[in-house]
C-alpha cells in the first residue's frame, strides 16, 4: 500500500516495551469515539490485535508484552475532521524484538523489507526510561592512577547497577541511530541530501516516567528533550531529514504507569479515553492522541506520478 | 574446500578470529555449515549445499543482509563508503602509547554528548559498534572497575589499519564521509627508522593514502627518564612524514597535555615541527581526571575536529585501492571484535 493509490502506509517502529501496544489501544478508542483531529471513516478491518489491550486498560491494568512471533495488521481508514487529510493507516502489531533483531542479527526479514519499502512515513518510538546514557570519563572523571592501572574502584566511585532494560549491547543511543540507518538502507533512501521521504515522527513515549519538569503549564519541547537526553540520535535525525519532514512529539499514552496484576481504580473509573496525552512541539500538553499520526500524515510527500 | 578455517567462502579469512565475512552469527552462516559438513568426511561434490537453496533459506525465511557489520572497516569494506561519495582519510601517526586510540574515543564521546561542531552535524556512521567498543573503555560499566585507558592497538601481522567511519552533514547540506585510521604505534617507530622496513607496510599505507594527518606527540614520554630518546624518535618520525606530504595538512596533537615537560624539549620540538610542518596548527589534548575545565578538555578536541572536518580541506590524494584478499593475511579483513555485550 502506498501513496500511489491515494492512500499512505505508516509504519510504527519501536523496540521492546517502547509503548506501541498501549498507544495503539488508546488511539483506537479515541478514533472510534471521534474525539481528536482524526476519526475513523469506516470501522477498522480487524480489531482483534487490540482486543486484549482494550480489555486490560478498561480495568486499569497494563497490557502484556506482545508475543515475539506475532505480526498482525489492522487497516484503519482515517480522515481529519476538516476533511483535508484522508488515509489508510496500516497499524501493525508486533513484538519489539523483531525490530531489535535487525541491528542485532544484521539482517532484515523479507516481510519487513517489503513493509519498509512500501511505507511512506514512520512513527519511531523511543522510550526515554530505557535509554540511559552511560557515564564516561568526561561526565564522571576518575583519578589518573586508576585509569592507568585499572585498579579496583573504591566504594565512592561505584555506580548502582543499571536496570536490566537499560543494559544493551551497543549503547542504546547508538543502537537507535544504527536502526534508523538500517531502515533507511532497506528503504534505499538517498542520504546525500536531506530526506523528504519517508516522513518521520519521533515519539518520545512514556513521557510521564521520563522525569521531565513542567513549568507554567508547559513541558520542555520534545525536540529539546531529545537533544538533551539523546544528542547523537537528535543530531542524526536533524542532519538526515529535511526540517519540514520530521517532528518530535511527546506521548504518555496512559497518563500514568499501570501494573499488569493490579487494576488502577481511578484509571478504570475515569475511563481510558480520558487518560493519556501528547506533548506538542511547543511543549503544550494536548489530550488528542491522534496528533502524532496527523502530524506524520501532513508530512508525507505524495509520490510523483 | 579449505575447511581448516571452518568456512567454504573464498573471501572468508578467519571467522573465529575476525568474524564472519558475510556478517552472520557464526552458527548461522551457511558457508560455515557447509564447511562442517565437508569436514565430517563426505566428499564436497556430493554434499555441496548451495547456500541460497539450503533448507534454512526458503522463501518464508529470506533476509536482506545489511552490508556493513558496524565494526571497524578493513580495506575490503572501503567500497561501502567510497562507492557513493568522496571520502577523506585521516591518518593518525604517532609512536606506541601516544594516545591514538584514546583520542579517537574522545572524538566519539564528544559527539555522543551532543557537542556542536562549527562545520556540520553528525550524520551517521557505518562503524558504530567499532566506536562503541572504543568508548566502552572510557565508560563506567555496571559491575566493572571503571574506565581505563584503551588497550594497545594490536600490532598483528597486518598491512593496513582498521578504520572508523563518520559522516558529517555540512552546514550547507552536503554529506561528507571520513575514515579515521587506528594503527598500532609500532608501525611508525619501525618506519621512522627505515622507510622501506618490513613491518612498516601499514605506516607506508597511511602515508600514501591519508588526505590529512594527526601527528601525535606523547608528553608522557617526553617527561619520562627516557625523554631524550623519545624526543629524537619524534623528530625522526616528523622528518619521515614530512618527506612525502605534498602539501597535505598535518595537525600536531600534543596528547596528555596535563603533563609538564622540560621547556627546552618543548621548544626544541616546536621548532622541529615548524620546519617539518610549516604553517600547520597545533592542539593540546587531554582526558579529564578531575575538575579540569572545558577549555582544557572538550574545547581543544572540538577545535581539532573542526579542523579535521572543515569543508574547505579538499584534497586530491588518490583513494586507497580496493584489493582482493590474500587468504593468509588475517589482518586485511579485520573488522574489530564484534559487538561487546
Amino acid at each position: 500500500m502506498s501513496a500511489r493509490d491515494g492512500t499512505s502506509s505508516i509504519l510504527v517502529i519501536g523496540g521492546t516495551k517502547a509503548g506501541k501496544t498501549h498507544y495503539g489501544g488508546q488511539l483506537l478508542r479515541r478514533l472510534l469515539k471521534g474525539a481528536g483531529t482524526l476519526k475513523t471513516l469506516s470501522p477498522p478491518s480487524d480489531l482483534t490485535p487490540f482486543q486484549e489491550v482494550l480489555e486490560r486498560l478498561a480495568v486499569g491494568k497494563s497490557a502484556s508484552h506482545t508475543p515475539s512471533g506475532t505480526y498482525k495488521e489492522s487497516i484503519w481508514h482515517l480522515g481529519s475532521k476538516d476533511e483535508a487529510l484522508e488515509t489508510n493507516l496500516v497499524w501493525p502489531d508486533y513484538a519489539g524484538e523483531q525490530i531489535e533483531d535487525i541491528v542485532k542479527l544484521r539482517q532484515v526479514p523479507e516481510l519487513w523489507v517489503n513493509r519498509i519499502r512500501e511505507s511512506d512515513g514512520w512513527i519511531f518510538f523511543v522510550r526515554l526510561k530505557t535509554v540511559r546514557a552511560p557515564e564516561d570519563v568526561l561526565t564522571r572523571p576518575r583519578v589518573k592512577a586508576r585509569m592507568s592501572t585499572g585498579e579496583e574502584a573504591p566504594l565512592s566511585e561505584d555506580l548502582p547497577p543499571l536496570e536490566p532494560s537499560a543494559r544493551v549491547s551497543v549503547s542504546t543511543q547508538a543502537g537507535l541511530v544504527e536502526l534508523l540507518q538500517a531502515l533507511l538502507f532497506v528503504k534505499q533512501a538517498n542520504f546525500s541530501v536531506r530526506l523528504k521521504k519517508p516522513a518521520l515522527v519521533v515519539v518520545l513515549s512514556c513521557w510521564d516516567e521520563a522525569n521531565v519538569k513542567k513549568s507554567a503549564e508547559k513541558w520542555m519541547p520534545p525536540a529539546e528533550l531529545l537533544r538533551d537526553r539523546l544528542p547523537l540520535l537528535s543530531q542524526f535525525v536533524n542532519s538526515t531529514w529535511q526540517e519540514d519532514c520530521v517532528e518530535v512529539i511527546g506521548l504518555s499514552a496512559l497518563g500514568k504507569a499501570l501494573l499488569d496484576d493490579k487494576g488502577d481504580d481511578q484509571f478504570m473509573d475515569e475511563g481510558p479515553e480520558r487518560q493519556g496525552w501528547c506533548v506538542q512541539n511547543d511543549g503544550s500538553q494536548n489530550a488528542d492522541l491522534s496528533l502524532p499520526i496527523a502530524s506524520l500524515m501532513r508530512r508525507i510527500v505524495p509520490n510523483e506520478e | 574446500m579449505d575447511t581448516d578455517i571452518g568456512c567454504t567462502l573464498e573471501t572468508c579469512v578467519d571467522p573465529e578470529e575476525v568474524g564472519c565475512n558475510r556478517g552472520f552469527l557464526l552458527e548461522e552462516c551457511q558457508y560455515r555449515k557447509q564447511a562442517r559438513l565437508n569436514k565430517l568426511g563426505s566428499p564436497a561434490e556430493t554434499t555441496e549445499v548451495k547456500p541460497d537453496q539450503s533448507p534454512e533459506s526458503n522463501n518464508s525465511d529470506r533476509h536482506l543482509r545489511l552490508p556493513w557489520t558496524g565494526n571497524s572497516l578493513g580495506v575490503n569494506d572501503l567500497e561501502l563508503v567510497t562507492a557513493s561519495s568522496r571520502t577523506d582519510l585521516v591518518g593518525i601517526v604517532g609512536p606506541y602509547n601516544a594516545g591514538k586510540t584514546t583520542l579517537l574515543t574522545l572524538i566519539y564521546l564528544l559527539l555522543q554528548h551532543g557537542e556542536k561542531l562549527n562545520v556540520g552535524e553528525f550524520s551517521g556512521s557505518l562503524t558504530l559498534s567499532g566506536w562503541e567498543n572504543l568508548a566502552a573503555n572510557l565508560r563506567w560499566q555496571p559491575g566493572e572497575t571503571g574506565p581505563r585507558f584503551p588497550p594497545h592497538t594490536s600490532r598483528a601481522a597486518g598491512r593496513q589499519p582498521g578504520m572508523l567511519h563518520l559522516s558529517i552533514r555540512e552546514n550547507e547540506g552536503h554529506r561528507r564521509d571520513f575514515l579515521l585510521t587506528d594503527p598500532p604505534g609500532e608501525w611508525f617507530s619501525i618506519w621512522a627508522q627505515k622507510e622501506s622496513a618490513e613491518g612498516a607496510e601499514g605506516a607506508r599505507w597511511v602515508q600514501n593514502y591519508a588526505d590529512r594527518f594527526f601527528f601525535l606527540v606523547d608528553r608522557e614520554a617526553l617527561a619520562s627518564p627516557e625523554r631524550g630518546k623519545a624526543r629524537d624518535a619524534l623528530k625522526d618520525l616528523a622528518r619521515r612524514l614530512s618527506v612525502h606530504l605534498h602539501g597535505r595538512p598535518v595537525a600536531v596533537v600534543w596528547t596528555k597535555s596535563d603533563i609538564d615537560i622540560p621547556e627546552s624539549i618543548e621548544k626544541d620540538l616546536s621548532e622541529c615541527f615548524l620546519t617539518e610542518f610549516p604553517n600547520q596548527p597545533q592542539f593540546k589534548i587531554q582526558v579529564r581526571f578531575g575538575n579540569q575545565s572545558r577549555e582544557l578538555v572538550e574545547e581543544p578536541c572540538l577545535a581539532l575536529m573542526n579542523w579535521t572536518f572543515a569543508p574547505e580541506r579538499r584534497s586530491d590524494t588518490p583513494l586507497p585501492p580496493i584489493t582482493t584478499v590474500d587468504r593468509d593475511d588475517l589482518f586485511l579483513s579485520y573488522r574489530g571484535k564484534g559487538i561487546t555485550q
